[in-house]
């Protein structure tokens, strides 16, 4: 069975090419999110093994929205942050959030999501 | 009874008994007297009775018993006699007896006459204060009277007659020389006068004044030299006294700063003294007028100031002249060498001590020429620092230390600003009336510490004026140094208002430009990530994809990548956009008309444009541009225009760049970033910016950039 994905950003061409790359590399995308305040009902309803979700969101930082994950028992699935800049300009913030992993867009494939989550 | 005899009177006459008691015996009347008649008696204007002592009697009146027998010879009274009335009854006896007695009568006459006169010199002598002595031709004293007697020291006579006179009215040193000079003027003593000091026998000093004339006899030899003397020892002690009182007062009169002369009541200058033609003045005043002394005696004192116009020098010597003292007056003295010197003098009137005149005036004064040259000084000094005071642009006040301010202590900048007239500023409390009332316990406690000694330093505060302006000052106090025992301070204001409203002005200006940049980064940083960024991300993503599947299917790679090809020319067509925002290249390259007419171009309305081809500094073509491309955008958004007008002229010195459209007005530079933005960037250029925006009368945008050189 495909691990499934949920991916929240506000740029839709981010989210086409990422539904491409990982639906590509055996991946289920199971929805699409363009902002912070719907991500917390979805995972409960999706339930998706991971959350890809964008550092710069409209409406809230990629942070909060893990700090409300983070307090959310219905959840299982793991949460990697995205951004189109480097790790470096979140400082430790990226370290000290429940995300289990950071990956600059550019860099984004279902190879370096699966290396996350093991 | 049995009466006497002639014969018996006449015995007894013989027997040389005295008269009356041979006539009382011959006429058995033991009572009977005898008095004489003197035809001049001395001392009394004609003749009298006299006893047979010379003593003075009353005129020999018959009654009670006593009778009276005048006696006269040639015509002329001799002498009378006084008997019992009983005798009456023998007038023959009484002729006989006195008959007998006649020429006895005569002699006993001769007599008493000559005792009377005795008697009278020597109640002359006693009584009279003269001196009078008579000494011999060997220096011996023969008589000399009680004055005498009490000048040399002694109660009697007797201790002093028959001594040598310069033992008794000499002093020991000078017998010597006085008793060789007494022989030197044997045989014939001629009259003299000389004064002689002396301590007498009590030990008294005296001081004598004798006259002496020989006596001659009858062969013309001195037998005797009478001295006539008077005791001057009191007038020569005040005379000493006054000459002393003399010299001492002249001393002072000459030592003395102040200047003095004497001006006889007509008002002309006195000599010193009848026996010193030198001028009657003091050497102040010699020294201060430098004439000689016979150009002033006599000269009117007038004469020698430099005028009277108002006639108070002369008033003054005048009041003095009648007796009292004058009111002080101011003259200047003419110098021999034409120079002249400032007094100020008052005329007394003085006793004149020569005895000349009924009184003097003396005019006494004092110089005040250095007094009133420093007083100019000061004058002219005060005139400068007033006029420094009343045109500095500074607030100056003068306080004391509980902050009252002195009368007239404020200069003209201090009224003008705080709205107050000369008058109403003296008395009031400088905290409470100047200061705006959050801020006078700070200023009070300021000043209290000043003067109590702290260290003055500029203070911001506010100040308020009469009709309740608020001033920002900058200020300070400082103490002056103390007069009269008076603290006085100085405040020192600036009116910092106007600066600090443009001070203001420019840090929230430089803030909004600060924020502006800050909000221009943020928009940039935004529209790269949000834009290029994004799809540069997309590309990446795109070109991977297309390597995974290139292989395996070929057709769903290429269809990848002629997506890719579309997001990089979005991509491309972004970064131009932002680069233009950042700075448009074609400003830099071609200049500011070029520039507009590519914001002209796309502006979604009609633009007219009109602006000079010629380039300007990058700064005011930068300026400019943006005033025109941010006036065109807000045009687009809010001003619902169908067509706008971008005028650029070049003046003298200035640009001026115009945005008019036709939409419906009324905006507000006050509000939103943009306008506001613009201002700040035509203010770092020194230039303005005006927004004129009726409503529905469209919106003029204008702006002048002055042109630097």
């Amino acid at each position: 069975m495909s691990p499934t994905a949920l991916i929240v950003d506000d740029h839709p061409s981010f989210r086409a090419s990422a539904r491409a790359v990982l639906e590509s590399e055996g991946f289920d995308v199971v929805g699409e999110l363009e902002d912070g305040a719907s991500v917390l009902e979805a995972v409960v309803a999706l339930d998706p093994d991971v959350v890809l979700l964008d550092v710069q969101l409209p409406d809230m930082s990629g942070f909060d929205v893990c700090a409300l994950l983070e307090d959310c028992e219905a959840r299982s699935g793991r949460v990697i942050l995205v951004s189109s800049r480097d790790l470096a300009d979140y400082g430790d913030l990226v370290e000290s959030s429940c995300a289990c992993g950071f990956v600059p867009k550019g860099d984004l494939s279902g190879e370096v999501i699966t290396a996350l989550l093991a | 009874m049995s009466r006497v005899s002639i014969s018996e009177l006449v015995v007894a006459l013989e027997d040389g008994a005295p008269l009356r008691d041979a006539l009382a015996s011959a006429l058995r009347d033991d009572d009977l007297a005898v008095l004489y008649w003197l035809e001049e008696r001395q001392g009394t204007a004609g003749g009298g009775w006299v006893d047979p002592q010379g003593h003075s009697a009353d005129e020999p009146i018959a009654g009670d018993g006593r009778s009276v027998k005048l006696v006269e010879h040639d015509g002329r009274h001799i002498a009378a006699i006084e008997y019992d009335a009983a005798l009456d009854d023998e007038p023959e006896l009484l002729d006989a007896v006195t008959a007998a007695a006649g020429l006895a009568l005569q002699n006993d006459r001769l007599q008493a006459e000559l005792r009377a006169e005795v008697a009278f010199w020597d109640t002359v002598t006693n009584t009279v204060p003269s001196l009078l002595a008579t000494v011999d031709t060997d220096g011996v004293i023969r008589n000399l009277n009680a004055a005498a007697v009490d000048v040399a020291g002694h109660e009697d006579k007797r201790d002093v007659v028959g001594r040598d006179y310069w033992d008794v009215f000499i002093d020991a040193w000078e017998r010597e020389e006085v008793r060789e000079r007494f022989a030197a003027l044997a045989p014939d003593f001629p009259a003299g006068e000389y004064e002689n000091t002396f301590v007498n026998a009590r030990g008294d000093r005296r001081v004598v004044f004798w006259r002496t004339a020989p006596v001659h006899d009858a062969n013309g030899d001195v037998v005797a030299i009478v001295s006539g003397g008077a005791d001057i020892t009191m007038r020569r002690k005040r005379e000493l006294e006054l000459e002393r009182e003399r010299d001492v007062q002249t001393t002072v009169f000459d030592s003395m700063p102040s200047i003095m002369v004497a001006l006889a009541p007509d008002g002309t200058i006195r000599d010193r003294d009848g026996d010193d033609p030198s001028v009657g003045a003091n050497r102040a005043f010699k020294k201060a007028v430098d004439w000689p002394d016979e150009q002033l005696v006599g000269r009117p004192f007038l004469d020698i100031l430099v005028e009277d116009d108002d006639g108070r020098a002369a008033r003054a010597i005048a009041t003095a002249a009648g007796g009292d003292t004058s009111d002080y007056v101011e003259s200047a003295l003419l110098s021999a060498d034409g120079s002249s010197r400032v007094f100020v003098w008052s005329a007394i009137p003085i006793a004149d001590v020569t005895g000349r005149m009924d009184h003097l005036v003396l005019v006494c004064g004092a110089d005040i020429t250095d007094r009133y040259r420093l007083e100019a000084e000061q004058e002219r000094e005060r005139a400068f620092l007033y006029t420094i005071a009343n045109n500095a642009p500074s607030l100056l006040c003068l306080i004391d230390e509980r902050g009252v301010m002195t009368e007239r202590g404020a200069n003209i900048a201090f009224e003008h600003t705080l709205e107050y007239e000369p008058a109403e500023i003296g008395g009031q409390v400088f905290w409470e009336t100047f200061v705006d009332p959050s801020e006078a316990d700070d200023v009070r406690n300021a000043i209290i510490g000043i003067a109590a000694g702290e260290m003055p330093a500029e203070r911001d505060n506010t100040w308020t004026t009469k009709t309740g302006r608020r001033l920002s000052m900058a200020w300070t106090c400082t103490p002056l140094p103390r007069i009269d025992e008076r603290t006085l301070l100085l405040v020192t204001g600036i009116d910092i208002t106007e600066r600090k409203r443009v001070d203001d002005d420019l840090r929230a200006s430089r803030a909004r430009l600060v924020r502006a940049e800050e909000t221009a980064r943020r928009a940039l940083e935004r529209n790269l990530h949000d834009g290029a960024q994004q799809r540069l991300v997309a590309l990446s993503v795109a070109l991977r994809l297309v390597e995974t599947r290139i292989d395996s299917d070929p057709d769903a790679a290429r269809k990848v990548l002629a997506g890719a090809q579309i997001e990089l020319g979005h991509a491309l067509e972004e970064l131009r956009e932002l680069a233009r925002g950042i700075h448009p290249a074609v400003l830099t390259d071609r200049g500011l008309r070029a520039a507009l007419e590519t914001l002209a171009a796309r502006a979604p309305f009609a633009v007219e444009l009109d602006a000079p081809e010629e380039r300007l500094s990058t700064d005011v073509e930068a300026a400019a541009y943006y005033v025109v491309a941010e006036a065109l955008t807000n045009v687009a958004k809010y001003a619902r225009a169908t067509s706008a007008q971008v005028t650029v002229r070049r003046d003298d010195g200035a640009l001026t760049v115009t945005v008019a459209d036709d939409g419906v007005g009324g905006a507000d530079p006050g509000k939103g970033s943009g306008l506001r933005g613009l201002a700040d960037r035509v203010a770092v250029l020194d230039g303005t910016l005006a927004v004129d925006s009726p409503p529905n009368g469209g919106t003029t945008i204008r702006a002048e950039l002055p042109l630097a050189g």
